[in-house]
């Protein structure tokens, strides 16, 4: 039976908002305690968490001030903020509501529990204790409902479309994860230099990566190295190169495939190509500006070619 | 407590298993013995695996309440009901003689209105009802069909007589709890099944495939057929969803699709736009088309009335189906078969006094509390009234309404349910229940062995709704070892 066009739709954005929700829990609960270890300022605070999450504006149009209560309302608990962590669960299982017959039943069950949890523990004014516990335990549960799926669910069309939506998402975080945190940690002041390593440690942390740089890397934390790390390494799951060979292989897998896959491959090539020991800051924020319009792009190709279709 | 028949009895009512004498009926036999030569408390440990099996299976109905869609579990008795096979195949007869009229009645509404041309049905009637589309008029459908699938309600008053309540031609539903019972029950008793000849209602999803199949525009081998659904939110989804799967065709909602300027209609899936034949749609008239339609319908597809008149596609059942399902049509149906057919009904129709008409309004608001009250145009037990059950304030109320708008009533006395053995914690008592065949009407006629029996769980309620805490019984048409 052919895949219908709406089902792909919701079988992509259920990996959207699942890998959205996993990566903005961890990314808040990391710089959350690198902000109790800091003392100083480093440029580093909860307004770089809402530009990272591109909510900036949002955020001012809300009223959100520069406190971390409201900031962490404003990123956890708020449903005005579509990239809120309530918000990405409430979509992660609204779109795997509406297309149930997809996924396996315990799939179901699980998003659903993740959905209550996040209801009953954010839905209010948490602690931030509270808060912090939640989201540990909301990274688990998404790794645990991704791992269900990828053990349990057939790995034909519908299951390409949840990985193209959890590869491309995973893509654009850890871009613009770099994006941000490198601005600041490239300015080297000798206030700064003091925290280089407690900076770096967190950038990695904050996409799980510190242990498979320590293994595979090998050398001290250099931010070249950990930009390099991070945007090439093929074998490092949440590198970009990986999400992009990821979503080339899925991609290939789909019946009219041409468009996103053409689309694809120079990005692949400028990644694998790119050197960052020579860009200075500016230099890296526009490269990752063009990163980013390749992202996008990708992801309205796969939207035009299997989701928006209406005339033969 | 083993179970005495002998000691259980059903009142004034009609017993579907068990006569006055505390004696099961021929056909009954084989299941009463064996409910008997069970141990204490085995029933009630099988009723509670049963609904564990239910639970697992994921079997549910949704109910809206608090503005909120909940998913409960199908309520399913663990006493089945019985019919014997002769009695059946009567039953059967009287049924696809009933669709086959409503049929030639509908086509000819929408064609040259002879009945109503010849007096026998009031051309007032027709013109008033809310379900005549305009639309519809001077289209063929294949085969002349419009109600191709048909949920009949069937109830037995206290003398036996069988009597057709309700013929529901618009969406139907049900038809897969009956399915779903009795893979249920054959766990069950899987012995009796072996023992007893009770007849297989397996067979509906092909059937009805076949059906759709038939009355598809295209003369190709596999004719494209789609289920098309409201989508999550409406309480029927689970059974969309259920005979999509059993069909092995897909369950679509109204973006899926998209009526071209070919005025065929195509399904979006991925691997691009693909021609549909045939539409089992399970969404009401007016959220067809919002081209013709309700403007504001966002369940349905643009064009696809263009489409149907164009005879690009098919639509079970067929729009404007519903004009022959009015409950003021319905006390016609009897006269619609002897004109259509020369034939005498053989399914009798419940005494329906018509609001609209002056003498009959007048004797209804006089004799109100002995009364059943229905609207014409509503199903699911939904604004009516049973006069001897209710409040002098919900009477006083009524009467007003009627008064106001008579065309929308009618009114019929009110038949005393038959009843069925029924496990009610740990006893044994008899619940009232009705039963709802499915027929089906394409190329050929077919209609399921029994059908869903439904069952007011309320000791002496007559309502027998699942939205309103009606259970259900697996039904056996059984041919009785004589």
């Amino acid at each position: 039976m052919k895949l219908l066009s709406r089902v792909a739709d919701r079988a992509y954005w259920a990996g959207r908002y699942l890998e959205r929700t996993n990566n903005s829990a961890r990314l808040i609960t990391v710089v959350n305690s690198l902000l109790l270890d800091l003392q100083e300022d480093t440029g580093m605070d909860w307004h770089t968490l809402i530009e990272i999450t591109g909510s900036s504006s949002l955020a001012k149009d809300r009223g959100v001030d520069g406190t971390a209560g409201s900031a962490a309302h404003f990123l956890v608990s708020s449903r005005e903020n579509p990239g809120s962590i309530i918000s990405s669960v409430t979509f992660a299982r609204e779109n795997m509501r509406t297309s149930r017959d997809i996924f396996p039943s315990e799939a179901w069950r699980c998003v659903n529990e993740m959905y209550l949890l996040t209801e009953a523990e954010l839905g209010g004014r948490p602690s931030s204790r509270q808060r912090y516990d939640v989201l540990i335990e909301l990274v688990q549960r998404s790794h645990q409902l991704v791992g269900l799926l990828t053990g349990t669910m057939s790995h034909g069309d519908p299951y390409r479309f949840v990985g193209l939506g959890l590869a491309l998402e995973r893509a654009d975080m850890t871009s613009r994860i770099i994006d941000v945190a490198a601005a600041p940690l490239r300015r080297q002041g000798p206030e700064l230099a003091r925290y280089y390593n407690t900076l770096w440690r967190a950038v990695l942390r904050s996409v799980s990566g510190y242990q498979m740089y320590r293994q595979y890397v090998r050398r001290r934390l250099v931010a070249d190295e950990v930009i390099g790390f991070l945007f090439k390494d093929e074998r490092f799951p949440r590198s970009v190169a990986f999400c992009l060979r990821w979503i080339e292989h899925a991609l290939r897998s789909l019946p009219r495939h041409e468009e996103p896959l053409v689309r694809l491959g120079p990005s692949i090539e400028n990644v694998r190509e790119s050197s960052f020991a020579s860009k200075d800051a500016g230099g890296l924020h526009h490269w990752i500006d063009g990163l980013q319009i390749d992202l996008g792009e990708i992801h309205r190709l796969i939207e035009s070619t299997w989701f928006r279709l209406e005339r033969s | 407590m083993t179970i005495e028949w002998g000691s259980y009895r059903s009142g004034s009512f009609h017993d579907e298993l068990i006569d006055p004498r505390g004696e099961p009926y021929l056909s009954a036999k084989e299941l009463a013995q064996h409910l008997t030569s069970l141990p204490t408390g085995a029933l009630e440990t099988l009723q509670k695996d049963l609904e564990r099996a239910i639970v697992e299976l994921g079997i549910t109905f949704t109910v809206y309440s608090d503005g909120k869609n909940i998913d409960r579990a199908w309520p399913l008795d663990i006493i089945p009901r019985v019919i014997d096979a002769r009695e059946w195949a009567r039953t059967v007869e009287g049924l696809e003689q009933r669709l086959t009229a409503l049929n030639l009645f509908i086509d000819d509404l929408y064609h040259e209105q002879r009945i109503v041309q010849e007096g026998i049905v009031p051309r007032e009637l027709v013109a008033t009802s809310p379900d005549f589309r305009e639309a519809c008029r001077g289209v063929d459908p294949p085969r002349g069909v419009w109600a191709h699938i048909c949920g009949t309600d069937l109830i037995r008053d206290r003398d036996g007589t069988m009597y057709v309540l309700e013929d529901n031609l618009r969406v139907p539903s049900g038809v897969s709890y009956m399915l779903e019972n009795r893979v249920v029950i054959k766990h069950v008793f899987p012995d009796l099944f072996d023992r007893t000849d009770i007849a297989g209602v397996e067979d509906y999803p092909s059937d009805l495939f076949d059906m759709l199949a038939s009355i598809s525009p295209r003369p190709v081998d596999y004719p494209k057929i789609v289920v098309l659904t409201p989508g999550i939110y409406n309480s029927a989804y689970f059974e969309h969803a259920f005979l999509a799967q059993r069909m092995g065709v897909e369950l679509v909602e109204g973006g899926d699709l998209v009526v071209d300027d070919d005025d065929c209609v195509y399904m979006k899936t991925i691997e691009g736009l693909e021609r549909v034949d045939v539409i089992y749609r399970r969404v009401n008239d007016t959220f067809l088309d919002p081209e013709c339609f309700r403007s504001d319908s966002v369940l349905g597809v643009r064009g696809l009335m263009r489409a149907w008149r164009a005879k690009k596609v098919a639509i079970a059942n067929a729009p404007g189906a519903g004009v022959a399902d009015d409950k003021a049509i319905y006390s016609y149906v009897p006269d619609i078969i002897r004109y259509y057919l020369a034939s005498e009904p053989i399914l009798a129709s419940v005494p329906t006094w018509r609001c609209s008409d002056g003498r009959s309004c007048t004797y209804v608001i006089e004799k109100l509390e002995e009364l059943v009250v229905k609207p014409t145009n509503e199903s699911g037990g939904y604004g009516m009234i049973i006069g001897p059950q209710a409040s002098k304030k919900e009477l006083e109320h009524f009467k007003t309404q009627i008064l106001e708008k008579p065309r929308n009533y009618i009114a019929q006395p009110l038949i005393a349910l038959s009843t069925v053995p029924t496990l009610v914690g740990s006893a044994i008592e008899p619940r009232h229940v009705d039963l709802r065949p499915f027929v089906l009407q394409g190329e050929e006629t077919r209609v399921t062995a029994g059908g869903l029996t439904r069952v007011a769980m309320t000791k002496g309620s007559f309502v027998v709704n699942s939205s309103q805490g009606g259970g259900s019984k697996d039904t056996w048409v059984v041919k009785a070892a004589s």
